[in-house]
């Protein structure tokens, strides 16, 4: 019969301990470091955007709703574009207001900077919870 | 199966007798853990672990002024998306900034008190 109070009787290795309890290190620093990430990104999306970055907003959307607006460029290429590019070429022309003027894309991007200025300044979003930004 | 089998049987299984090894370690540290905040009031129970990678666990018993002992266990999912805590078998909800804030300094003050005391013991 096999001596199995032998094996209970092993003393526990200190070096066996030494390298478990580095392993829960390794681990516990890469936690508090996920942790530590996902913070870092909901202060982030709590404060209030730059100027900087309010007007290239602005410029992003200014840009998108030109782009809404401008008709489909019928395809110069139609063996790269393809029958797709041509349908889009024939988009009747009443669906399409073109912005060709420099004052109007203006005018349309400083309403944007206003529409996004005014969101960024909701109350809901002006600042961290408890009051400190 | 077999292996659980002989666990059972054989608690000096070097497999077994390390993850009681693990487990144990992970005790110690948890009531470290319960520590971080300041002196635990007296009659009160507090641990504070990492499980794992992903996953914080705080436990707490207390007894009111009433006599009656209470418990309660709050696990903290930290997921790509954000940090997510369960009480009690409550479903999941995720955590606002400032409790988010609190559970990193918990967080990093645990993981430094581990390698604190793994410096020590590679020593």
């Amino acid at each position: 019969m096999p001596n199995f109070s032998s094996l209970e009787q092993q003393p526990p290795s200190s070096g066996e301990r030494a390298t478990l309890i580095s392993q829960h290190a390794a681990v516990a620093t890469r936690g508090a470091e996920g942790v530590g990430q996902l913070v870092a990104g909901m202060v982030r999306a709590q404060r209030p955007p730059s100027p900087q970055r309010l007007d290239e907003l602005a410029r992003l959307e200014a840009a998108a709703v030109l782009a809404a607006n401008v008709p489909p460029v019928p395809s110069v290429t139609p063996g790269l574009a393809g029958a797709s590019a041509e349908k889009r070429g024939t988009v009747d022309a009443g669906h399409a207001a073109p912005v060709a003027d420099a004052d109007q894309a203006a005018a349309l991007a400083a309403d944007a900077r206003e529409k996004l200025a005014s969101i960024h300044n909701a109350p809901h979003n002006a600042g961290a919870p408890n009051g400190v930004n | 199966m077999l292996k659980r089998l002989l666990g059972i049987v054989m608690p000096g299984d070097p497999q077994a007798r390390r993850a009681e090894m693990y487990r144990e370690i992970i005790r110690g540290f948890a009531r470290m853990g319960g520590t971080l905040f300041g002196p635990v009031p007296e009659g009160t129970r507090r641990e504070f672990f990492c499980l794992d990678e992903h996953t914080w666990v705080w436990h707490e018993e207390w007894t009111d002024t009433n006599g009656l002992r209470h418990a309660r266990t709050t696990r903290y999912d930290i997921r790509p998306h954000g940090i997510f805590k369960a009480q009690d078998g409550q479903p999941y909800q995720p955590i606002g900034l400032e409790e988010a804030q609190r559970l990193h300094t918990a967080a990093y003050r645990y993981s430094q008190q581990v390698q604190a005391a793994a410096a020590q013991a590679a020593a």
